[in-house]
């Protein structure tokens, strides 16, 4: 392979949740993607009602803290989760249709991942770590080491073709991990935290590295809560949650009808209602809402989102005038003498 | 999938080098256990064949012809010319000691000089007179020392090889007026008649046992040891199987990231499931060979002549594959059940 020179494309941020119109059918496009899984009696949706779009030869930057979702949006990508709703379409190919052996042959031939901790398998040498993917693909011995040494050695890992992850630094592992993600030469390269094991002086090179891969014509979808990957993207989606206006500690009114904080909003108080009455309801993927509790005075309401750094789960509106006391977790847990939070 | 399972093996290679070792050992001793069971049948096949005798007579009454029977007087037994035979030939058989000691123990066959039964040396002469004995080389001794058994000593003629009955007790072979001397007093009795060819008619009171119904008679006494054996055998396997398995779900237990990644990256399902397998049944193969290395140098060093069957080395590699990968089906199955999702997890 021989990866072109680098050039310095121009960055774009884009608000998150707003699809990017492409006109063409070549690249990647995810619609209203809802990731949603259980944890405990709580429905946890990191990511609600995701779109994007990106063009064969971008970047695209997954930007935000960790537990917003990132990871499961790769995952999605890399059908390797099933989304509860929503769309990815790749090449004009609906990714989420298909099933079984389909899925092997997309995730091989089509999708390239660099995980975040390199994920090379120790007892195989930088080359049969790239061999072994194709290898698993049919690709003829001869030809496939033939192509794992080519892509090493473009990679300036010529010198380090027989050695095994643990002989090699983060950066070097990093490179044989996206030499085995370009093995077969795919539309799409995932990269999930690709600078969280380098060092300072390392950033610099893979930052050169993922431009180069997308200079090729492909698609890169970057994961990362560090701002040095914003000089390389070609878009930004920010993941982090919004932030709700009523978000503030101490006794707040609220009046009938009024949000206290809705679903996927950032969550940093937990809420006990002092007067009035709420009711608590879930959007559902299919875009239904349900009314999950309805609470009143001495009840309180949630605490999950802080606790485990997750969007709010559902929302909660007045259904008559009402005073609430919002507070930290660690106030509310002095407060109450919570030991355990399992409850709503 | 046969680069990853190779490579991860060499990486692994202690654990492996010491799970082949434990699993051959292990394999090792159910094959010397087979042979222990066997050697008990071919010793009894061992003694008797040499008798070239084709039936072997008893009293009706009789239970058995050698240690099950019921001696009788020699003179009162069918003759080879009333049977229409060529040999009809008293046998007396005894199982006794020379001693208190462990090897001490002894069988004697009394037989007619010249007859059936008189045993061909692979070392000395023929029994050529009263006093003469041809012993197993169990006993070492060597041509022209004497034994003395109940009080009567006989002089060493000759010696006979892997001859023994009752697990391992070795056979002499004396002449029958001897065995007579040395069993009854002196008394003319006899155990049993040995017939070179199956008589077409048995005079009435007498029964003919075949070479299997005296095998079946000298198993009697070890038939609870035998079961044992066997099951003794089972549980070994059942040991092997555990290593195995154990070390199987071990790899499946740190291979899981491996795993997922390979799943990730397109490697089907099957592929990697295949790959753990291949993993058992390279183990079990070389753990196989290896026991059967163990077998063959430990079998020399029982006290008994343990001979396992050819079949038995040929079958154990077979046993050993489906011990490996029955064992292997819970890591296979844990294996099977890694999402690839999990690649993303961090180290």
């Amino acid at each position: 392979m021989a990866l072109p020179p680098i050039e310095q494309s121009p960055t774009e941020h884009r608000d998150t949740n707003q699809p990017i119109q492409s006109a063409d059918h070549d690249g990647l496009h995810v619609r209203d993607l809802v990731v949603e899984y259980r944890s405990g009696s709580q429905a946890v949706r990191p990511i609600d009602g995701l779109s994007f779009s990106a063009a064969p030869g971008s970047i695209t930057l997954l930007l935000g803290p960790s537990g917003c979702g990132k990871t499961s949006v790769l995952s999605c990508l890399g059908a390797m989760l099933k989304p509860a709703s929503g769309s990815i379409h790749l090449a004009g190919v609906d990714v989420l249709a298909a099933t079984g052996k389909d899925v092997t042959a997309y995730r091989r031939n089509d999708v390239g991942i660099v995980f975040q901790a390199f994920n090379l398998l120790p007892s195989l040498t930088a080359e049969e770590n790239v061999r072994v993917v194709m290898t698993a693909a049919g690709v003829k011995r001869r030809q496939a080491i033939q192509r794992s040494r080519e892509l090493l050695t473009s990679l300036g890992l010529g010198e380090r073709l027989d050695h095994r992850p643990d002989d090699l630094s983060g950066g070097q592992q990093q490179r044989v991990a996206i030499a085995r993600a370009l093995a077969l030469d795919p539309k799409l390269v995932l990269a999930d935290e690709p600078t969280a094991h380098l060092d300072h002086g390392s950033v610099a090179s893979v930052l050169d590295l993922y431009r180069r891969l997308a200079d090729d014509g492909r698609m890169v979808v970057v994961s990362t809560h560090d701002d040095r990957m914003l000089s390389v993207a070609t878009q930004v989606i920010e993941l982090a949650p919004r932030s709700h206006a009523t978000a503030q500690a101490g006794v707040v009114s609220i009046l009938k009808g009024d949000l206290l904080f809705g679903q996927g909003d950032r969550g940093e108080l937990v809420y006990v209602v002092e007067s009035g009455t709420f009711d608590v309801f879930r959007r559902e993927p299919d875009g239904l809402s349900v009314t999950v509790a309805q609470i009143g005075p001495g009840d309180h309401v949630g605490e999950m989102a802080p606790l485990f750094s997750l969007p709010r789960s559902a929302s909660v509106v007045a259904t008559s005038d009402a005073t609430v006391e919002g507070m930290p977790i660690e106030q509310f847990r002095r407060r109450f003498d919570v030991r355990s939070l399992a409850g709503r | 999938m046969m680069l990853t399972a190779w490579r991860d093996l060499q990486f692994r290679r202690r654990r492996v080098a010491i799970a082949v070792v434990s699993t051959g050992l292990v394999l090792s001793l159910s094959l010397v256990m087979t042979g222990i069971s066997a050697s008990f049948r071919n010793e009894v096949r061992n003694g008797l064949r040499p008798f070239g005798a084709q039936g072997w007579l008893r009293p009706t009454a009789a239970n058995g012809v050698l240690i099950a029977s019921s001696p009788f007087e020699a003179a009162t037994a069918p003759t080879a010319a009333q049977l229409g035979v060529t040999r009809a030939d008293p046998v007396l058989f005894r199982n006794t000691s020379v001693g208190r000691g462990e090897k001490d123990r002894i069988a004697y066959f009394g037989v007619v000089r010249g007859g059936l039964g008189d045993p061909k040396p692979t070392k000395g002469k023929r029994l050529a007179k009263d006093g003469d004995i041809i012993l197993d080389q169990k006993l070492e001794k060597t041509i022209g020392d004497s034994i003395s058994i109940g009080g009567r000593t006989f002089n060493v003629v000759g010696i006979v090889r892997h001859r023994s009955m009752l697990a391992g007790v070795p056979i002499s072979y004396v002449s029958i007026g001897d065995a007579q001397k040395l069993a009854f007093g002196g008394r003319p009795l006899a155990n049993t008649v040995a017939v070179s060819e199956t008589p077409a008619t048995l005079p009435a009171g007498w029964a003919l046992d075949t070479q299997a119904d005296v095998e079946t008679e000298m198993l009697q006494p070890l038939l609870e040891a035998m079961k044992t054996i066997d099951l003794v055998r089972g549980l070994l396997l059942l040991v092997a199987a555990l290593i195995v398995g154990s070390v199987m779900y071990l790899q499946s237990l740190e291979r899981s990231r491996d795993f997922a990644v390979l799943k990730a990256t397109g490697s089907s399902t099957a592929s990697v499931g295949g790959s753990l397998a291949l993993q058992a049944v390279f183990l079990t193969i070389v753990a196989s060979l290896l026991g059967i290395v163990i077998a063959t140098l430990l079998a020399p060093m029982f006290p008994m002549n343990v001979e396992i069957p050819t079949l038995s080395f040929a079958v154990l590699p077979l046993i050993a594959i489906a011990i490996g990968v029955l064992a292997s089906i819970t890591g296979l199955r844990r294996t099977l059940k890694i999402e690839p999702a999990f690649a993303f997890r961090g180290a």
